[in-house]
């Protein structure tokens, strides 16, 4: 198989914008609403998305920034310039288990989670294999190809999401959403940090914006990519409560496939749309799975040099498809899920940290190299 | 084509077969569509209730197309009895030579003999909560009698019995009547602990069907308490502003006069803070049109108008207090939507009442509910009247 050349094999900076709502959106765009009404009261979890979000996009910004100032040079150069060659190392080797984690993660929980919805009498390992087989295809192609399978996916995402908030405005109780501001600070302080887990996928940034033609534009631009997140979280939220209330919603395991089972569409002729649905939802997970397993393979080559490309994408689906058959019921999904978020979002932040400090004191020496 | 690419066709061929999702592949034809579900209590042993669950599941052949109806019966009711619904279902379908489908279920029938056994209600509605093939929009009814003779009533115009009472449910011209419940709403108050209503339906003959009332569970001890019916039901709708198109009949000046209620809402107060005295005012807004008068008054004049519009007013009072007495009085028991006015409107005083409000210490009893009513006649109808009598 000889991969597909594109014309242009470079990353604008509207890619990133597009990358980082593909990968932030994955499973938590099922079960935030759940997670978020078990410690926030009625709809008070606004607050605690609008905030998590402003960090979140806020650190995206700080990412990019730092990043950008090091164009066409890897994680890998311009960490050990800053931060001395073994700490570099180290942190790329934790980029690329924790892109492989991210993908096992999502091969896992779409595998339980289709099976419980879609597919009730075929295996689960078989689900995982095949897509996991999808996204070991798309990762061993031309890496300008996931930008635009990005492009591609997320309108769709954002698209069909809007029509079922649409659908949903006639289930919608205001009794629900009342009273506001009755929740105690602890609450807030739990809902923000449970949604701020839900804002994975900055950890990215660090090993695509090298590759970006435009530089400049992008720390604005990919600050504004998770904006666009943060709306469409508040928005699920929002709609989740007014149509369950906030008891049902924390009983709810899933409450977006919820939401799309109890919509009816007006006319009555089309009911039963959240197979439909789900197919669109999988594909905000395969790009997760994607790009983060891209992530993996992008910092094994920079560690591993002599390696070929392809050699390190087979390399690694076998280790990927074990460990995504690890976690045996949704329990266990969780749990994984739960260690996950918390990596996920602590290491960029103690990335960018000593990146920032370093490059502070050691000044813009490196810059333009 | 490409040398190298012909090892691999035939794992490319395997994975078009085994990919394309065949595996649980059900033909439409090998479905029984399940469309209600009815549950009656078999027996009582003691500490086990033993249900007795009837599935109507639909005929295909019988029901035709619309150029085309078909001939016979177009549904099938099977009876079996068991410890749980989940159980029972599977030993149903040991009579069934289909693969029972559940999607299209819309309607459960519960007797009112089992739900007056405490938690019964919650215990029989989870597997329909908990069943990812289930709908939240399932709407629940309690039938009068048995559950499962609802579902043998046969009108000339509709095939599936089951049709024929999730449509009644939504053709509500009657004020004594609610708002379809669906098992959503129903996990949401028993999650939240509140008392709920549920429209009760009992059938009058071997083709009809009669949505009697509304029928009231209790959140502690959480069964049926009682049934609303005339009067109490009419005032409840009004009170809660849900009283839907509908009519309510009084005397005016002697003649007999029927209003039909075009608008209706309502608004509370709680005029103090005391909770073992609280005094709600509860103002109820309505618009209405004359539909049958008796007598001669000529209501195109102003002061004439104020005549029905008074009468109007004081007989929706009436039959709001008959509600308030027998909710707050009797039964004890809020379905009357305070408790929904006090969470949003008096959360902390809410929080603080709440394990008590209408069981234990029981404030909602203790309670002073004050009803005004604004009635407003927007049409007279076309005609002024149809005799002279009395001129």
């Amino acid at each position: 198989m000889s991969p597909f050349k594109y014309a242009d094999e470079s990353i604008q900076s509207q890619d990133i914008m597009i990358a980082i709502p593909s990968v932030a959106i994955a499973v938590s765009i099922l079960d935030l609403p759940g997670i978020l009404a078990k410690s926030v009261r009625f709809a008070d979890g606004w607050i605690a998305i609008i905030i998590a979000g402003i960090l979140a996009v806020s650190l995206t910004w700080f990412v990019a920034k730092i990043v950008s100032k090091f164009p066409n040079q890897s994680f890998l150069s311009y960490s050990s310039s800053l931060l001395s060659k073994p700490v570099a190392y180290l942190l790329t080797l934790l980029f690329a288990i924790q892109g492989m984690m991210i993908a096992a993660y999502e091969v896992s929980s779409i595998s339980i989670i289709s099976k419980q919805y879609l597919f009730d009498t075929t295996p689960v390992e078989v689900i995982g294999l095949s897509f996991l087989l999808i996204v070991v295809y798309s990762v061993s192609g031309s890496r300008v190809g996931l930008f635009r399978l990005n492009a591609m996916f997320l309108p769709l995402i954002f698209l069909v999401t809007g029509l079922l908030i649409i659908f949903a405005i006639g289930f919608m109780k205001l009794d629900n959403v009342l009273p506001v501001f009755t929740t105690g600070i602890n609450g807030y302080v739990k809902g923000t940090i449970d949604s701020a887990l839900a804002y994975a996928g900055i950890g990215i940034l660090f090993f695509y914006i090298p590759l970006v033609k435009d530089i400049n534009k992008v720390p604005g631009r990919a600050a504004f990519g998770m904006s666009w997140v943060v709306l469409l979280y508040l928005l699920i939220y929002l709609v989740c409560i007014a149509v369950f209330g906030q008891a049902t919603t924390e009983v709810i395991r899933l409450p977006l496939i919820e939401l799309a089972k109890s919509i009816k569409i007006p006319g009555g002729f089309f009911e039963r749309m959240e197979s439909l649905f789900f197919v669109i939802w999988i594909t905000s997970i395969f790009t997760t799975a994607m790009m983060t397993y891209d992530v993996a393979v992008m910092a094994l080559q920079s560690i591993l040099p002599k390696l070929k490309k392809h050699t390190i994408v087979f390399g690694l689906s076998p280790l990927i498809y074990f460990i995504s058959t690890l976690p045996n019921n949704f329990l266990e999904n969780v749990k994984f899920e739960e260690y996950l978020a918390y990596t996920t979002s602590i290491l960029p932040v103690f990335v960018v940290i000593p990146l920032w400090i370093m490059y502070g004191i050691k000044g813009g020496k490196n810059r333009g190299q | 084509m490409d040398n190298k690419m012909l090892p691999i066709m035939p794992l490319l061929i395997f994975f078009l077969v085994t990919l394309s999702g065949c595996w649980d592949e059900v033909q439409i034809e090998e479905r029984a569509f399940l469309s209600a579900v009815a549950i009656d209590l078999a027996e009582d042993d003691g500490g086990k209730a033993i249900l007795e669950l009837t599935e109507q599941i639909i005929v295909p052949a019988g029901l035709g197309t619309i150029t085309e109806p078909g001939g016979g019966k177009a549904y099938r009711n099977i009876s079996r009895t068991g410890e749980g619904i989940f159980e029972t279902n599977r030993d149903i379908s040991r009579q069934e030579n289909r693969k029972m489908d559940v999607e299209h279920l819309d309607l459960v029938i519960i007797s009112k003999e089992l739900a007056e056994q405490e938690d019964m209600l919650a215990n029989v509605l989870d597997v329909f909560v908990r069943q990812e093939y289930m709908r939240r929009g399932i709407f629940i009814v309690v039938a009068d009698n048995k559950a499962k003779t609802l579902l043998n009533v046969e009108p000339e115009h509709v095939k599936i019995p089951a049709e024929y009472i999730t449509e009644i449910m939504e053709n509500a011209e009657s004020v004594a009547t609610m708002k379809p419940i669906q098992i959503g709403d129903v996990q949401e108050k028993l999650l939240i602990n509140r008392s709920f209503t549920v429209p009760l339906l009992t059938e009058v003959a071997d083709n009809s069907i009669y949505y009697q009332g509304i029928a009231v569970i209790a959140e502690k001890p959480n069964k049926l308490v009682d049934t609303l019916t005339g009067a109490d039901a009419k005032g409840r709708q009004f009170i809660t502003g849900g009283a839907q198109d509908g009519s309510v009949t009084t005397e005016v000046e002697g003649e007999q006069a029927t209003f039909e209620i075009t608008g209706s809402s309502s608004d509370y107060k709680l005029l103090n803070r005391d909770k073992n005295a609280l005094e709600f005012q509860v103002d109820i807004s309505l618009t209405a049109a004359i539909r049958e008068y008796f007598g001669t008054v000529d209501f195109y004049k102003e002061e004439n108008l104020k005549i029905f519009e008074q009468a109007f007013e004081k007989e929706v009072k009436k039959l709001s207090e008959i509600a308030v007495r027998k909710m707050k009085d009797e039964l004890q028991v809020d379905v009357l939507d305070f408790d929904k006015y006090l969470r949003i409107h008096h959360n902390k005083l809410w929080n603080e009442i709440k394990q008590d409000w209408d069981h234990g210490e029981n404030y909602f009893s203790e309670s002073k509910i004050t009803i005004n009513v604004k009635g407003t006649i927007t049409q007279p109808g076309t005609s002024v009247r149809v005799n002279s009598r009395g001129d």
